[in-house]
């Protein structure tokens, strides 16, 4: 066979688009983030849980399950949201000054492809972090709850009845480790899939690690308060001046709705939300990560590097 | 390079289509986030508006982390800073914190709850002590009358701002109730809450029995009071002890009035009639014994109304404490009490357990034969 022959057949096996080659990216991103140490992470959350775990046994046992459950949402929501912002805005730059980028780029690797896989492998780490992060927080959640039982019955002056145990036990229990706490963990997931979306499309034309994170963290927070922009662009009864509404649409056009992923607060406090709601609600992060994916495409494509 | 042509190069560059997707992206999201955001606030997961007031209150750190995501975790926060400044007795700062953390969770009734509490027990149990520490001076006299009864309203006031929230939920309407009936000592307040409270649909059947104990104080209620009272005893198959109390107290004012208004031939016409009621016979009873002396006849009478099937147990204790006003029936009214203790302990009072024994010591019963106390 010759030459010709030979690149005709080569550049027939290659596809336009590959999910292995993405896939390859993403494992290689995955592990490039690991050996960045980033999963000592998790001696501080483990501190911080069993901290508030120790620290509050004062209190009933519904604040003290509350307070835990607040803590442990509330670290692992933060420490998503840094690896989403931080890990991704490390991302493009560590390949440019490893030469990394040059490297895959120069084989027939579509720019689409690097940029989702980098996306993807960020995903894989968080969602790893945030599962570890989960069984800790599950576990402790599981020993207090049965240590609180195991006290409650202690206490009681009487012999304490089948009946009664089986009452303080679902008491107890239905304030703490609840199936429903799993959907609170995939909207922390949520959230910060959308902030490192977010963070990539920043990145491809930032020019620095630090105005990727200083920009998006600046979106992160203007996208808390995007629903209140758009409470006033539809605001009923006074109406707001039209420069007003407009600056208020534009906020609500331009950042992502970060409020709409806070389900854990309703969560800890005994509400319940609907598994279509929390379809929804994957639904409308997937059409986040597809939109900041391809602007993020349509900038790289044509960047020089 | 002037700005006109700066914008020209922008909006012929890629920067245009990026712009586009993301407006068209935002325009066609925006509905549905409008959906999904109400469809939140509907199943209680929009309960904080982070307006002015809640700034004016939160520390701006707080704040940013209440909009940030962490507004039950910032809950807890201002939580574990309320029970510091209750160590402190700072009751000002408790209310304020209280007031916050509420605000900011207001769906979770505990802190509601805890509010209460702080003021309508701690705080105002912590002013008594002072007010008992001033003594008769006007500074105890301002306390007891000025700012414990401030109290009490703080607590009612954060009970029913949450109630607003949680219109449904018994225990905000019961902590109200306790506030009237152990606190304030107002009967006829407490009876409608507790009414209300045992109206929700998770309220234990304790509340209602808790309305109808009320009742029982509220002057000019008596007959509400007894067909309540009575209807529990019949119907709730849970006869507690308070209970048994209060359908006694009510039955024996009744049976009281009837003797003191009615004459001999009405009560006994009364009692004697077909399918006479055992309250009829008791108020003959009441009459035999206390007007005309006749303790025979009351024996007899009350005999009729302990063996009624519709009678409650404490007549079988009402006829041994009249049985043993006859020196002759002491053994029969021994053996009756005795019978009582071990079937129905429930009927029979602290006082009662020692009547027994000096009975025991009386009569010569053997110490093996003797009830255990």
């Amino acid at each position: 066979m010759n030459q010709e022959a030979q690149d005709t057949a080569i550049s027939r096996r290659h596809k336009v688009f590959s999910a292995l080659r993405i896939w390859a990216i993403a494992r290689n991103t995955f592990t490039q983030l690991v050996r960045m140490k980033v999963f000592y992470f998790m001696l501080i959350f483990s501190a911080l849980i069993i901290g508030a775990n120790l620290l509050f046994l004062s209190f009933t046992f519904e604040q003290e399950l509350k307070i835990l459950k607040d803590v442990s949402f509330g670290a692992m929501s933060l420490f998503a949201s840094i690896f989403a912002i931080v890990g991704t805005a490390l991302l493009i730059p560590k390949d440019i000054e490893d030469r990394t980028l040059y490297t895959i780029l120069t084989k027939p690797v579509p720019r689409i492809e690097y940029l989702l896989g980098k996306l993807m492998g960020i995903l894989l780490l968080l969602a790893v972090s945030i599962l570890l992060m989960s069984l800790l927080f599950f576990t402790v959640l599981y020993i207090r709850q049965h240590g609180i039982l195991t006290e409650k019955i202690a206490s009681f002056p009487r012999q304490v009845s089948d009946a009664q145990i089986a009452l303080f036990r679902e008491d107890i229990f239905s304030r703490g480790l609840q199936p429903e706490l799993l959907l609170g963990v995939l909207a922390v997931f949520l959230k910060a899939a959308v902030a490192a979306a977010v963070a990539l499309f920043v990145s491809t034309f930032a020019s620095s690690t630090l105005f990727t994170i200083i920009v998006s963290l600046v979106v992160y927070f203007i996208g808390h308060a995007q629903s209140l922009a758009l409470d006033y662009y539809f605001a009923e009864g006074e109406m707001p001046s039209a420069a007003q509404r407009f600056f208020a649409g534009l906020i609500g056009v331009v950042f992502p709705n970060f409020q709409l992923f806070n389900v854990t607060d309703g969560l800890t406090a005994g509400e319940v939300v609907s598994a279509s709601l929390m379809a929804r609600l994957v639904g409308l992060t997937a059409f986040y990560l597809t939109i900041y994916s391809l602007v993020s495409w349509l900038i790289f494509a044509k960047k020089e590097l | 390079m002037n700005i006109p042509h700066r914008i020209a190069l922008f909006f012929s560059g890629r920067w245009l289509p990026v712009c586009l997707i993301l407006a068209v992206a935002g325009f066609l999201r925006i509905p549905v986030e409008r959906d999904m955001e109400t469809e939140f606030k509907d199943q209680g997961f929009r309960d904080w508006s982070p307006g002015l007031s809640s700034r004016d209150q939160l520390t701006q750190a707080a704040f940013v982390g209440a909009l940030g995501g962490f507004r039950s975790l910032v809950a807890s926060v201002y939580h574990l800073k309320a029970h510091n400044a209750f160590v402190k007795k700072n009751w000002g700062e408790v209310e304020r914190l209280r007031t916050v953390t509420a605000s900011l969770q207001p769906k979770f009734w505990s802190y509601w709850d805890l509010a209460v509490w702080d003021m309508a027990w701690n705080a105002f149990g912590y002013y008594r002590g002072e007010a008992e520490r001033h003594g008769d001076d006007f500074e105890g006299w301002r306390i007891e009358n000025i700012v414990m009864p401030t109290y009490l309203q703080k607590g009612i006031d954060f009970a029913k701002r949450g109630l607003e929230w949680l219109p449904d939920d018994y225990r905000l309407l019961k902590v109200i109730a306790d506030i009237y009936d152990q606190k304030m000592g107002n009967p006829e307040k407490s009876a409608e809450w507790y009414l209300k409270a045992s109206r929700k649909p998770d309220a234990p059947s304790y509340v209602y029995r808790a309305y109808a104990h009320q009742l029982t104080f509220c002057q000019g209620m008596e007959e509400e009071a007894y067909r309540v009272n009575k209807d529990l005893y019949r119907n709730s198959g849970e006869i507690t002890l308070t209970l048994l109390r209060d359908l006694e107290r009510l039955e024996e004012d009744i049976v009281r009035r009837a003797a003191s208004n009615m004459s001999y031939e009405e009560l006994r016409a009364a009692a004697l009639a077909e399918g006479a009621g055992y309250l009829e016979m008791a108020s003959l009873g009441t009459y035999l014994l206390e007007v005309s002396k006749d303790l025979p006849a009351a024996i007899d009478i009350y005999g009729k109304v302990a063996v009624h099937p519709g009678a409650p147990s404490f007549y079988r204790r009402k006829l041994a404490f009249v049985m043993l006003k006859d020196p002759k029936q002491t053994g029969r009214a021994y053996q009756m009490l005795k019978a009582l203790a071990l079937r129905d302990p429930a009927s029979l009072r602290r006082e009662d357990i020692k009547e027994i024994a000096r009975l025991e010591s009386r009569l010569g019963i053997p110490k093996a034969e003797r009830l255990k106390p």
